[in-house]
C-alpha cells in the first residue's frame, strides 16, 4: 500500500510578478498598458514641460503657409502659417482630461445610483420607490440619443469647454446606472452573498465589500473603453464648432479636425486632416486594449490561469504525510527535525 | 432541566409564487437542546431546507412568508424581529453552513479574508464595538460598556503603568497577526493540511471538499451557539463526503453548539444525528431518538422511505419505491398529508391531521426526547412489510 500524502499547492507569487506575466502572455494588452502609458506621460510633459515636445505656441505665425511635413513641421503648416504638430500635441492634456472628467463623474454618479437600484429594489418599500423613481430617472435620459441631448444642453449652459464637459457629464451617467444596477442584480442572489450574511456581515458592508468587488471588473473594463467614446463624442461636438475654436489660445482636436476639413482640400494636404484623426485614433485603440488587459488582471480566475500557462509553475505536488493528526506535529524530540534522520 | 437553545412552535412558512400558495412548512415544532444533534431528514421539496433557512431568517420574504409560529432562540422569539436585529442573532448566535460550497464563497476573496471577516464579526460584538444578541429577557442590552480602541488607550495610559496598559489594550484590540493565527487554528480545526498556504488562495483553486472545509471553519469561527448545516454533503462526490462527514462528526464533540442537521440522505443522518425529525410534504411526521425512528419506525412514510434506501450490502431484487407521488403544495390533501400514499389510511385520516404525539401511551403529551409520530395507527405500523 502506498504512503499516505497530502496535496501542497504552490505559494502565491509576487503580485508584480504575476502582473508581469499575464502581460507578457497578452502581448496585444500589454501594447496598449505601454501606449496608454507613453499618452500619460506626454500629456504630463506637455503640461509641465512643454518646450520640451512643443516647438511653437499654438498660434504662433512659422511664415510658412501650407508647409509640407518636414523636421522643422513634422504635420505640416496649415492656412495661417500654424504648426500642426505643436498643436495637436498641446491638445492632448486637454482631450484626455476630458475623457477622465466626463466618465469619471458618470463612473461616480451612475455607478453609485446603480448600486443603490440594484441592491435595495425589495418592492413595496421605500427603498424599493427609490429604486423605482433612479431607474425611471434613467430610462428618460436613456430615450433620448446622448449627442443630441448634450448638444441641447450646450445650448443652455453656454459654449466653451466646461459647459460642454458638464452637457456630456449630464447625459453620460445613466449608461452606468444600467451597467452596474445589472451587474448587481446578477450578483446580488448568489449563494455567497446569502453566506455572508448568514454570517452577521450588515448590508452596508456587503454591498460595500462582496457586491462591488464582484461588480468591478465589467465596469472598470467599461470605464476605460468609455474614455475613448467620450473623446469621440466630444470631438464630434468640437467638430460642429460648438464646443471649442480652432485656431485658439487651447487646441482640441474635433475642432482642429472640423476647421482643417472647411479650410484645407483634403486630396491636396491630407496630413494635416490625419494628423488630429490619427491623434484620436490612438488614443481610442490605446484605451481600448488597456480595457481588455484590466479584464484579465482583475478577474482572479484568468489571472492564476495565465500564470499557470505561461510561466514554469510549481506544479502541486504529493508529499508524505507525517502523521495522521491535524497538525504537523512541532520538532520536539531530539533528531525529530533533523531532515536525514529519517532517510 | 436546561433551556433549549431552540424552540420552534407551530411554525408555518407559505411561498406566494404568482397566484399559487404553496404551504412549505406547515406546523412544525421541534426543540433543541445544548449540544445534541437533531438530523431532519426527508424528500427533496418536504420543506426541510426552507426550515433551515428559515430559523436565521434568511429566506427572502417576499416571496416566503412566516404565516404563523415563533422562532425561539435563546429565550427570544425571532419572528417579530427588525432586520437590524436580526443580524446581531446571525453569526455569533446562529451560524450556517450551506449546501452549495461552490458558490457560497465570495469567488473574489482569499481563503484568510473569507474567514478573517467571520472572526471579526464575532470579535466586534464581543468588544461591545457593535451591539450583539445575547439572549435572555433583553436580548440586545449591552453586556459591556463600549470601548473603543482609542479610549482604551487614553484611559489606561492615564491611569496605569505602561506594561500593564499595554497588555490591557491587547485583550481589546486584535492584530494582523492575531487574525492570522486565529484564522489558522480553525483550518487547523477542519483538518486542513498546510493551512498557510490555503491562505492565500482563492475559492476556484479548491476542491469541492477543501471549499466545504472553509465553510465549516467560517461558520465554526463565529462560535455560534447553533449551528444549521444545510445538507453539507449533498453537494460532494461519494468519498469527499464520507471525509466531510467524519469531520462533522468529530467536530461535534469539540465545538460547543447545538447543530441542526439537515439532510436527505439517512445514513448520513444516522451517523450524525442524536434526535430526527422525518418530515412529509411539509409536515413533521415522525420524531425521536435516531435508533429508535429507525430500528422501528412508527410512521408508514417513515417506514416506507427506510424500505426503499438502498442498501450497499445486500441486493435483494428490484429497488423499493413509494407508490403515487409527492402532493402539490399549493393543494395539499386535508388530514394526513401521506393519505393518498398510505397502507394503512382510514377514513378518520381525511378529517384533522394527526396530532404528533408519543408513541407509547403511557408517555405523557409534554415529554422530551421521546419517540412520536403523527399517525392515528402508529401502532400497526410495525406490521407493514
Amino acid at each position: 500500500m502506498a504512503a499516505p500524502t497530502r496535496t501542497v499547492a504552490p505559494r502565491p507569487d509576487h503580485p508584480v510578478l504575476v502582473f508581469w506575466r499575464v502581460m507578457k502572455a497578452n502581448p496585444l494588452s500589454l501594447f496598449g498598458f505601454l501606449l496608454v502609458a507613453v499618452i500619460g506621460i506626454t500629456a504630463v510633459v506637455v503640461l509641465v514641460a512643454p518646450h520640451l515636445l512643443v516647438p511653437y505656441a499654438p498660434q504662433q505665425e512659422t511664415g510658412a503657409i501650407f508647409a509640407s511635413p518636414s523636421w522643422q513641421h513634422p504635420l505640416g503648416t496649415d492656412a495661417l502659417g500654424y504648426d500642426a504638430y505643436s498643436n495637436v500635441m498641446l491638445a492632448l492634456p486637454l482631450d484626455l482630461g476630458i475623457g477622465f472628467a466626463v466618465a469619471g463623474s458618470a463612473l461616480l454618479l451612475g455607478g453609485t445610483l446603480g448600486l443603490i437600484a440594484g441592491f435595495f429594489d425589495t418592492p413595496g418599500t421605500g427603498s424599493g420607490w427609490l429604486s423605482l423613481s433612479i431607474m425611471r430617472v434613467t430610462d428618460i435620459f436613456l430615450s433620448f440619443p446622448s449627442l443630441i441631448l448634450a448638444l441641447a444642453l450646450t445650448r443652455v449652459l453656454g459654449l466653451g469647454v466646461g459647459p460642454t464637459v458638464l452637457a456630456i457629464s449630464l447625459t453620460w451617467w445613466p449608461y452606468y446606472v444600467r451597467l452596474v444596477r445589472g451587474e448587481v442584480l446578477a450578483v446580488k442572489h448568489l449563494p455567497y452573498i446569502n453566506a455572508a450574511r448568514a454570517a452577521g456581515v450588515t448590508e452596508g458592508r456587503i454591498l460595500l465589500r462582496h457586491v462591488v468587488r464582484n461588480v468591478l471588473e465589467p465596469v472598470v473594463v467599461f470605464f476605460t473603453l468609455d474614455v475613448g467614446t467620450v473623446l469621440v463624442t466630444y470631438s464630434t461636438i468640437a467638430f460642429i464648432g460648438v464646443a471649442s475654436r480652432y485656431p485658439g489660445p487651447q487646441p482640441e482636436w474635433g475642432a482642429m479636425l472640423g476647421y482643417y476639413q472647411q479650410t484645407e482640400p483634403i486630396s491636396a494636404y491630407p496630413w494635416l486632416i490625419l494628423a488630429p484623426g490619427l491623434a484620436v485614433f490612438v488614443t481610442v485603440f490605446a484605451f481600448s486594449l488597456l480595457g481588455d488587459g484590466l479584464r484579465d488582471i482583475l478577474d482572479p480566475r484568468t489571472r492564476r490561469a495565465f500564470v499557470r500557462s505561461v510561466a514554469p509553475h510549481e506544479p502541486p505536488k504529493e508529499v508524505p504525510v507525517a502523521e495522521p493528526g491535524p497538525e504537523p506535529a512541532p520538532p520536539t524530540g531530539i533528531g525529530a527535525s533533523d531532515p536525514g534522520a529519517s532517510g | 432541566m436546561t433551556e433549549p437553545v431552540l424552540d420552534v412552535q407551530d411554525l408555518s412558512i407559505t411561498y406566494t409564487v404568482g397566484a399559487g400558495v404553496f404551504q412549505a412548512v406547515s406546523g412544525v415544532s421541534l426543540k433543541i437542546f445544548p449540544r445534541r444533534v437533531v438530523g431532519i431528514v426527508g424528500e427533496t421539496g418536504c420543506g426541510k431546507s426552507t426550515l433551515a433557512q428559515a430559523i436565521p431568517r434568511l429566506l427572502p420574504e417576499p416571496p416566503a412568508s412566516i404565516g404563523s409560529g415563533r422562532i425561539i432562540f435563546r429565550g427570544t422569539d425571532l419572528v417579530p424581529l427588525p432586520k437590524r436585529q436580526l443580524r446581531m442573532v446571525r453569526g455569533t448566535g446562529i451560524g450556517m453552513i450551506f449546501q452549495e460550497p461552490l458558490n457560497s464563497l465570495n469567488p473574489a476573496f482569499r481563503v484568510y479574508d473569507q474567514i478573517v471577516e467571520s472572526i471579526q464579526v464575532r470579535h466586534y460584538r464581543e468588544m461591545g464595538w457593535t451591539r450583539s444578541f445575547q439572549g435572555g429577557e433583553n436580548p440586545f442590552d449591552y453586556s459591556k460598556p463600549p470601548i473603543t480602541a482609542s479610549a482604551a488607550t487614553s484611559l489606561t495610559r492615564a491611569v496605569v503603568p505602561a506594561g500593564a496598559a499595554e497588555e490591557l489594550v491587547r485583550d481589546r484590540l486584535q492584530s494582523r497577526s492575531d487574525y492570522r493565527r486565529e484564522v489558522l487554528e480553525y483550518l487547523r480545526l477542519v483538518r486542513i493540511n498546510d493551512p498557510e498556504t490555503i491562505l492565500g488562495l482563492y475559492p476556484h483553486e479548491l476542491s469541492g471538499g477543501m471549499r466545504q472545509r472553509i465553510m465549516i471553519a467560517m461558520a465554526l469561527s463565529a462560535k455560534p451557539s447553533l449551528l444549521i448545516a444545510d445538507e453539507p454533503t449533498s453537494a460532494l462526490d461519494v468519498t469527499i463526503q464520507a471525509q466531510v462527514l467524519t469531520l462533522m462528526k468529530e467536530l461535534i464533540d469539540e465545538v460547543d453548539a447545538a447543530i441542526l442537521f439537515i439532510s436527505h440522505d439517512l445514513g448520513v443522518i444516522a451517523e450524525t444525528a442524536d434526535e430526527v425529525g422525518v418530515m412529509y410534504a411539509g409536515r413533521l411526521v415522525e420524531y425521536g431518538p435516531v435508533a429508535e425512528v429507525f430500528q422501528s419506525p412508527r410512521h408508514p412514510y417513515t417506514k416506507a422511505l427506510l424500505r426503499a434506501a438502498p442498501s450497499t450490502y445486500k441486493s435483494e431484487g428490484p429497488l423499493h419505491s413509494i407508490a403515487g407521488s409527492v402532493p402539490n403544495l399549493s393543494r395539499p390533501p386535508a388530514g394526513c398529508r401521506f393519505h393518498p400514499r398510505c397502507p394503512l389510511v382510514q377514513e378518520v385520516c381525511r378529517g384533522a391531521p394527526p396530532p404528533l404525539d408519543p408513541v407509547d401511551p403511557k408517555v405523557p403529551k409534554g415529554a422530551e426526547g421521546v419517540h412520536r409520530s403523527a399517525c392515528y395507527f402508529a401502532a400497526e405500523v410495525p406490521t407493514l412489510p
